[in-house]
């Protein structure tokens, strides 16, 4: 780190509300001797944990080192199945303990403060983890000073964003169970780049399945800061229009500029609307550990990487993988996260045993269902090119139409990535 | 003349020797690649390619040319697929065939599957009359190079599988044809039953 990233690097992490100051992390003991070359992945999401269970795969002398701030984990990824009443939230949560015994990762419970580039350590409260390559897996804050009258701390109890625990959704479908049957539902988009736009649209088309099935007088109004339907527009339009006609009402280039939450009112150029149960789902930066390790790039919102090693292009040894990161055109997903934390891990057991990394071909496999069994998928396929991920020009596309067979298959993928993140 | 002689048998000596020397160090070089390009497939069908979820084949440990035949049959539309054929044609045959590389010296992993003991039994006794030929010891043999390992795939994959073949929807071995052919469709359920039931290594 230069001096103007550590003095970046130390007025953000003293500017932690609530979080201890400068002071006491720069005394901070180191908490594990390494045994090995060390690689500390920070965030057991999508992209961390498969990043960490890839390492020890790719090479049994690495010391790795998982920090994470829950024991256990809701994965989002089909948990907007549970508004629609087609899957149990506990299908979703998962913990750490089988890829500590099978494959020898030491898990380290605590919230990750910063990562100190110049000391080459992550800092938690209880002391410091030294590395030789540290992996970053923030995840995505918001944006809240994008939406006048929005505070952190209090607008998302009245209008849920459910947009970062399978948690979130339980309380947000609880909603929908308490409004009367004619209420009325509002549905607020950011313009991508965001976390998972396709689970968006899947979100709205399970608020009607529910809602067609138990309180059919209701209905949804989508407000898009988009102009249009962002993935799959024509599945989820031609779904929508033969499902739920009358049931959604979308609205495309409608940013939400302005809440009175209390009152339960948004405020868009156009309109000002009032709905029974909001789901606001805020424009979207890298998260609070980017931001706290200057981690983020010159847009000020996510982390550009070398799109081979997923390098961090401000901090050397530093690596950024999932929704954090800049990626041009690539979609923010579960998929993509998956492909970037094993991509990631493999260039990094590379330079480690001394061999230049290769450029990788990801993919992002998106599986949504419209209702209880019909699903459909959204498959791009990109190369990583120097600081970017360059679209296949061959393979990829969306379903042709919604299927029972597809809706088999999202269950499984969901399944199935979440069994590989956690086993 | 004697000397021409002998160089060729010189130079065919060589060749015999480098031959399987250079096919070893392709095959490492096509694991190596496939190892990489294999990363997102392990999404769906599991660490190494042992799936966890009953819709989806376990490919990890399966014969390399049933791999790489079925990946380039997804690609040219000629198997039935839903997303393989958008997944297999951002491939190369030559990253396909590295694919099926690396996955076929992957252990083939035989978890517990449900199955019916009745039809467990009754599928084991067409088995010895019908398959066995082919899909030796239990569907677990790796030596005859065109059939499929079947013991301790996804029971669910290989009734939504057979429904295909029995449909003509797929590209099958003329023999694999004439056996079905000679047995009823509460047989072909029996055999994947008795073939999901096999689990762990050979005693």
């Amino acid at each position: 780190m230069n001096g103007a990233g550590r003095r970046r690097f130390l007025k953000a992490a003293g500017a932690l509300a609530g979080l201890p100051l400068i002071t006491p992390l720069l005394r901070a003991a180191e908490l594990l001797p390494p045994k090995g070359p060390r690689v500390v992945v920070v965030g057991g999401g999508f992209a961390g944990a498969v990043a960490a269970k890839t390492l020890r795969m790719a090479s049994r002398d690495l010391d790795v080192v998982l920090v994470e701030r829950n024991r256990s984990y809701t994965a989002l990824p089909g948990a907007n199945w549970v508004i629609g009443g087609s899957r149990r939230i506990g299908e979703n949560r998962l913990n750490y303990d089988r890829l500590e015994s099978n494959y020898g990762i030491t898990m380290v419970y605590g919230e990750a403060l910063a990562v100190d580039v110049a000391a080459k350590n992550v800092v938690l409260e209880a002391g410091t983890l030294a590395y030789d390559h540290v992996v970053v897996a923030p995840g995505i804050g918001f944006r809240s000073d994008a939406i006048e009258g929005y505070v952190p701390a209090e607008t998302p109890e009245l209008f849920p964003h459910a947009w970062t625990s399978g948690e979130e959704i339980v309380a947000l479908k609880r909603r929908l169970e308490d409004m009367k049957d004619g209420g009325l539902v509002a549905v607020s988009l950011p313009l991508p780049p965001y976390r998972c736009p396709q689970a968006a649209y899947e979100r709205i088309s399970q608020i009607a399945w529910y809602l067609k099935q138990a309180k059919p007088r209701s209905k949804i109004v989508v407000l898009d800061a988009n102009p249009g339907i962002a993935v799959l527009a024509e599945l989820f339009g031609r779904g929508w229009e033969r499902d739920y006609k009358g049931l959604i009402e979308y609205r495309g280039g409608q940013a939400v500029t302005k809440i009175d939450a209390a009152r339960s009112r948004l405020v868009t150029a156009a309109e000002t609307l009032r709905a029974d149960v909001v789901n606001l789902i805020p424009p979207q930066i890298a998260g609070a550990l980017a931001q706290r390790s200057g981690l983020v790039g010159a847009d000020q919102r996510w982390c550009a990487v070398d799109h081979t090693t997923y390098e961090s292009a401000v901090a050397s040894g530093v690596h950024v993988i999932g929704d954090a990161v800049l990626t041009a055109g690539m979609q923010k997903s579960a998929s993509t996260a998956n492909a970037q934390g094993k991509a990631c891990a493999l260039a990094i057991a590379g330079l480690l045993g001394g061999r230049k990394p290769r450029p990788n071909i990801y993919s992002d496999v998106g599986y949504s269902l419209l209702n209880d069994r019909e699903g459909a998928s959204a498959i791009a396929f990109y190369r990583g090119e120097g600081r970017q991920t360059v679209p296949l020009e061959r393979g990829g596309g969306a379903s042709p139409d919604w299927s029972e067979l597809e809706g088999v298959y999202a269950r499984a993928w969901l399944g199935s990535m979440i069994a590989e993140m956690s086993t | 003349m004697y000397r021409c002689w002998g160089l060729i048998a010189c130079i065919s000596l060589a060749l015999a020797a480098a031959g399987p020397a250079a096919a070893q160090k392709n095959k490492a070089k096509a694991v190596e690649l496939g190892e990489m390009l294999a990363q997102p497939c392990m999404a769906c069908h599991g660490t190494r390619g042992a799936s966890t979820e009953q819709a989806m084949p376990t490919i990890g440990g399966q014969i390399e040319s049933y791999l790489a035949g079925s990946m380039k049959a997804y690609r040219d539309g000629t198997r039935p697929s839903t997303v393989m054929e958008r997944i297999a044609k951002a491939y190369s045959s030559r990253e396909l065939e590295a694919l099926a590389a690396y996955f076929a010296v992957q252990p083939f992993v035989r978890p517990p599957q449900a199955t019916d003991p009745d039809k467990v039994a009754r599928g084991e006794a067409i088995h010895m009359r019908k398959c066995n030929r082919c899909h030796l010891h239990n569907g677990r043999d790796t030596s005859v190079a065109e059939s499929p390992l079947l013991a301790g795939q996804k029971l669910e994959y290989m009734q939504r599988n057979m429904v295909e073949i029995l449909a003509g929807r797929r590209n099958i071995e003329i023999r694999m044809k004439g056996a079905l052919l000679e047995i009823t469709p509460e047989d072909i359920e029996a055999t994947l039953h008795f073939y999901a039931a096999q689990q762990g290594e050979l005693p």
